[in-house]
């Protein structure tokens, strides 16, 4: 299953941002056919006029209820939604050209500040092309904690997704109690390791680390975070009328995926999994959680199964972290050579993939793929069809942030 | 006497000055003013006079309260249309000036007719006028042709009733009518074709929409009160057979009501929607006829004239909002050039301030809006229903209650309608090129029925005192006396439009000056949607507006989701479909059995003749 | 019916009046203030903040602190981080909605750039740096029980 990340330049020919199983990079552009997401990518897909009975009812820039700013231009004739367009454009704060002729600390900084519920996977996607382009290996516990750190950012992305969605359910006190469990997260995020988001912890090679006993009762407190979620979990799948408002809304399938390539838990519940964890030696038997069905329904359940199945991972990880915490070197040569570099990570919607052109240590160009590039489009096709009293749970199920794509 | 004759006078005027079309339709406006003094003249004294001819053939003519409520009334609005006509006929040849004139004169006939050769004569006239008329448009035969079809049916159906009589007593005269049991079932029948009862009426949204706008006012108010005066005339001849009847016109009645308001809540053509108005207008009018007759059965006198007075305040009603409806879509439709509802917008602000007047105000009537004429019409139908307890028969009781709820679901649905009709229309903004034309009797016309919509309304007490029902006048708690509406003695219920009017008018005066003394600095902004200005495709249209009515009830509106629209239509044209489909087939096997192409069988058929005519006139 | 107005104005235009001044001025937004937030383009640290605030740790409906959906009915308007070009021209369209007397507060992150300095009227507040639910929690209760002061 192969996925066409991008259409990028380099040295002024156009070519493909492609990952395939194991291989990531660039395919010359005569391939073009074969990927039938490159019709959106390279945006020769446009918005159609309104015709006979369709108008555009248009879901503002400023919508309230803590939406981000995006305009949903939805078509329709009444209570059904025909076709959607969404565009994103209000929220571009072109960090990829603000981030040529900065160094690589100065990028970190920026990569952090494209979407902050993806920090975590942003600066580590963004920490570890640097690397591979220096040579730098960073040691081992820098790399599990990095994988720690990218769990528990599944963990409370997940909760916020849930959070969100149980909210447009009208299941108050599960959306309060869920609520008040990330405000937990991010509480003891603060507490431990200084930032709610995880923001200013990884830097190139290395990581700021703190010393096992209070790693161990940061795990600890965590784990019973988790097992409440999973005592509320396991309690609000008895509610027929919640799992009924998310059977069956925003169904995608296979040829879905085909033409737009989205992955992460939107893919898992189709049926396939692209989870780039499965390459991580340190995670050994790592298993995707997938499910049937390719709902709204499927995307919670495969979200909610694995936080359970993070929280496994940590605890895992943790038992491999040695006390000793030597920090490499880190030396970024200022000389003038070019070099090109692919970093990725898995977030908590899907896989963020960083390709860098450096010369000495300025970086010249970037580019980011996101998930929730692919995630938008995928709510584009998943709305068509739907009446309006589901439009939230779509839109909820995802988990995309509007941030992330628009970059 | 005099008036009469001056009304026909004019209008034989009008027709032969037709050439001229100012002077044609003045001459028209002239003449139904007279019929409208002829109407009060004889509400007060009435006339009769026959002219007997040979033998036990005589002409009458009758003009007594029943027939002089329906001159007033019809000739009111017809008045009303002429003037508009002055105007609005321009755009159409000088024919119409001819047809319309001629028209009117044969309806005064048939509402002043006594016997049955002269009120046929009439009724075939004015069914070749209308169709005349509505071949004023190009490309309209096959409408002409479906309205003649059904026009034809009541026709014949009248046609047997009064045969019936003429060969029972050899009386010409329709009092000769008295108790007989055919005579008043198909005469019932032919006239409740003529108002449209279903499921005769899958003319009526295939018609009016093709027709001129005045000659749909016309179609839609004078044609159905002729239907209404022959039920009133054949009720009040059958006092035998007045159970039967009063049951067939309540369950007729309330499902064309409520049939009509559900196929108004789907439409989005500019005059489809006032069709099934029109539709579910008369079968109130049914409706309260029908429990007249049953209450006077039954013995309850007060009951039986509060629903007889009810059905005499719905035909004003009726009769002055459709005709302001028609006549004010029909002028913005010419100016745009437009015909659906959604394409016809900014009536109030751009296209005349008197048509996007009338529009809201006959609209606010259909929805028994207070303290319009409407709202009283509506709350006399709802209380007379309402007193089915009275009744002592489980079987009528029964019905009457159905019958409310039939007609309670029916004023919702069509508020629903008429909010669509009019807010869409008149206000929001142009979306099109006007054609800006003369317009000033236009504009006049629709003043003028605003007026007499509002005034109607809240000085409905003192029509019903002229009508002669003082009993339903009362005065209680601070309201005085006679401007309070009772609905039975003991009272049932009250209303007071005038009072409303009162105190509301004098709240929002006052709330005026209040408002226009403080002088506070106004800000004026853009609708918020989000943020930016809405551009013209973001603005709502008719299809969403009514699209949650279409999918909840898809059984009965056979809805259809295409890609870009939806679909639906009125099941009751599945019957003539089937028996179009039915008929062509059975002649087409008819013919191919008998007209076979063989010779033998033609020698056969000539040869058959011969014997058949030999055998006859040797007998 | 008509003896009571009578008594009422003549009762009312006969008293005379004691005139007094208040001694703090009143607090237009007692426990009611009624919040919008435009996201004028950051990165959803803040939104997410906001979102944790319905939390019950917080209880903000108990100082009677309500997000609104639309700026029509809104007392303070909360912007979140220096607006991006296309969305300046909303956050003014959002301002010019809004009925008096409102206030307007600037949120934003640690960012590389200067301030927000787009001339907003009814300034009541800027946080800026790394911020988290607890500040900005307090900063709006201090919002509610003061009023607006510019």
């Amino acid at each position: 299953m192969k996925r066409l990340l991008g259409v990028v330049n380099i040295d002024g020919k156009e070519q493909l941002f492609v990952s395939s199983g194991t291989f990531v990079g660039f395919v010359d552009s005569s391939q073009s056919k074969e990927f039938k997401a490159y019709n959106w990518q390279k945006g020769l897909i446009k918005a159609k006029e309104t015709k006979d009975e369709l108008f555009n009812f248009r879901l503002g820039p400023s919508a309230g209820a803590l939406f981000e700013s995006v305009v949903f231009n939805i078509y329709t004739y009444g209570e059904r939604m025909k076709e959607v367009y969404i565009d994103n454009t209000y929220k571009s704060r072109f960090i990829e050209d603000k981030m040529i002729n900065k160094d690589v600390f100065e990028a970190l900084k920026l990569s952090e500040q494209i979407c902050a519920s993806f920090s975590f996977s942003h600066s580590c996607a963004f920490s570890r092309a640097v690397e591979e382009a220096f040579g730098i290996t960073p040691d081992d516990n820098t790399k599990i904690m990095r994988l720690i750190l990218l769990e528990v950012e599944r963990i409370f992305n997940h909760i916020f997704v849930i959070s969100r969605l149980s909210g447009a359910a009208a299941q108050k006190v599960f959306t309060n109690h869920l609520i008040y469990l990330f405000d937990e997260i991010l509480s003891l995020n603060k507490t431990f390791f200084g930032s709610r988001f995880l923001k200013n912890i990884n830097t190139i090679g290395t990581i700021k680390g703190i010393s096992k006993d209070k790693m161990e009762e940061f795990v600890k407190k965590l784990d019973d975070i988790v097992k409440e979620f999973s005592k509320l979990y396991q309690f609000s799948l008895k509610s027929y009328n919640y799992l009924d408002r998310l059977h069956n809304t925003g169904i995608l399938t296979m040829e879905d995926f085909e033409s737009i390539n989205f992955d992460g838990p939107a893919l898992k519940a189709i049926g396939a999994s692209l989870d780039t964890r499965v390459y991580e030696e340190l995670l050994e038997g790592f298993d995707s959680i997938v499910h049937e069905g390719g709902d709204s329904l499927s995307r919670m359940i495969v979200r909610a199964e694995e936080i359970m199945q993070s929280m496994e991972l940590i605890k895992k990880l943790f038992q491999k972290l040695k006390t000793s915490n030597n920090k490499t070197n880190i030396k970024i040569e200022k000389d003038n050579q070019k070099r090109t570099a692919i970093g990725f990570a898995e977030s908590p919607s899907g896989a963020i993939y960083y390709y860098i052109e450096l010369l000495g240590d300025k970086i010249k160009y970037v580019y980011i793929s996101t998930p929730s590039m692919f995630l938008i489009k995928a709510m584009e096709a998943s709305l068509v069809g739907q009446i309006f009293t589901d439009f939230a749970f779509t839109i909820d199920s995802f988990g995309a942030f509007f941030a992330d794509a628009a970059k | 006497m005099l008036a009469f004759v001056l009304a026909i006078v004019f209008f034989l005027l009008g027709m032969v000055f037709s050439f001229n079309r100012t002077i044609s339709y003045s001459f028209g406006v002239l003449g139904a003013i007279s019929a409208v003094v002829l109407g009060f003249e004889g509400y007060k004294d009435g006339f009769y006079y026959q002219w007997d001819i040979y033998n036990n053939f005589s002409l009458g003519i009758n003009i007594d309260k029943v027939s002089s409520f329906f001159i007033i009334i019809a000739y009111t609005c017809f008045a009303l249309i002429a003037f508009y006509s002055i105007d609005f006929g321009k755009l159409f040849k000088k024919s119409m000036a001819f047809l319309m004139n001629f028209l009117m004169l044969s309806m005064l006939i048939v509402f002043c007719a006594a016997d049955f050769i002269s009120f046929l004569i009439a009724f075939k006239l004015v069914t070749i006028i209308l169709f005349f008329s509505i071949l004023e448009r190009p490309n309209t035969h096959k409408e002409g042709y479906i309205f003649v079809a059904f026009s034809e049916a009541s026709y014949a159906l009248l046609f047997v009733g009064f045969a019936v009589v003429i060969a029972s007593n050899g009386l010409f005269l329709f009092k000769a009518g008295y108790n007989n049991a055919l005579f008043a079932v198909f005469t019932f029948l032919g006239f409740v074709v003529k108002m449209d009862g279903v499921p005769t009426h899958v003319w009526v949204p295939l018609v009016y929409p093709k027709a001129p706008s005045n000659i749909a006012a016309i179609l839609s108010v004078p044609l159905t009160l002729i239907g209404a005066y022959g039920v009133f005339r054949v009720l009040a001849l059958s006092n035998n057979y007045s159970y039967v009847l009063g049951i067939l016109a309540i369950i007729i009645g309330s499902i064309s009501a409520f049939w009509g308001a559900l196929q108004a809540a789907r439409e989005t053509h500019l005059k489809t929607l006032p069709a099934y108005s029109t539709i579910e207008n008369n079968g109130m009018i049914l409706t309260a006829v029908g429990l007249s007759a049953l209450a006077k059965y039954s013995h309850l006198t007060v009951l039986s004239k509060f629903s007889y007075l009810t059905a005499l305040i719905i035909i004003i009603a009726h009769s002055l909002s459709k005709t302001t409806m028609f006549l004010t879509i029909g002028h913005a439709k010419e100016m745009l050039g437009r015909d659906s509802i959604d394409d016809v917008r900014g009536i109030l602000k751009h296209i005349s301030k008197p048509a996007g007047i009338g529009l809201l105000i006959s609209g606010l009537s259909f929805s028994a809006v207070p303290p319009l004429v409407g709202f009283a019409a509506e709350w006399m139908l709802l209380e007379s229903l309402f007193q089915s307890y009275k009744f002592s028969d489980f079987l009528l009781k029964f019905i009457i209650t159905f019958a409310g709820i039939l007609i309670a679901l029916a004023m919702g649905l069509s508020s629903f309608s008429m909010k669509k009709l009019v807010g869409f229309s008149d206000l929001g903004e142009l979306n099109f090129e006007l054609k800006r034309f003369k317009d000033f009797t236009m504009k006049w016309a629709e003043n003028i029925l605003s007026f007499l919509i509002i005034t109607s309304g809240v000085l409905s007490f003192l029509i019903i005192k002229y009508l002669g029902y003082e009993e339903f006048l009362d005065g209680l708690l601070g309201v005085p006396k006679p401007t309070l509406v009772v609905s039975s003695r003991p009272i049932f219920g009250v209303i007071s439009p005038f009072m409303f009017f009162i105190v509301v008018g004098f709240f929002l005066i006052s709330l005026l000056i209040i408002l226009k003394a403080k002088n506070k600095n106004v800000k004026t902004t853009i609708p918020w949607v989000g943020g930016l200005a809405l551009k013209e495709n973001e603005v709502y249209n008719t299809r969403g507006y009514s699209f949650i009515v279409e999918y909840v009830l898809r059984g009965i509106y056979r809805t259809k989701e295409l890609r870009t629209s939806v679909e639906t239509y009125d099941i009751s044209n599945a019957i003539y479909d089937f028996l179009v489909r039915f008929f062509k087939r059975l002649s087409a096997i008819v013919s191919n059995i008998i007209m076979n192409g063989y010779l033998h069988y033609y020698i056969l058929y000539i040869i058959a003749i011969f014997v058949i005519a030999l055998i006859v006139f040797k007998l | 019916m008509l003896l009571w107005p009578i008594y009422g104005l003549s009762k009312r235009y006969s008293k005379r009046y004691k005139f007094d001044i208040p001694s703090k001025p009143r607090n237009p937004f007692r426990r009611s203030l009624h919040v919008f937030v435009i996201d004028a383009g950051s990165d959803v640290e803040l939104l997410l903040e906001f979102y944790s605030l319905m939390s019950p740790k917080y209880n903000i409906h108990r100082y009677g602190i309500f997000f609104v959906n639309t700026p029509r009915h809104a007392d303070l308007l909360v912007i979140l981080s220096k607006p991006t070009e296309k969305m300046l021209p909303i956050v003014k369209e959002a301002i010019n909605h809004m009925p008096e007397p409102f206030g307007v507060l600037l949120i934003e992150n640690e960012t590389f750039e200067n301030g927000i300095d787009i001339g907003l009227p009814n300034l009541v507040g800027r946080l800026k740096g790394n911020l988290e639910a607890e500040e900005i929690f307090k900063k709006l209760v201090e919002i509610a029980k003061g009023g607006l002061i510019c």
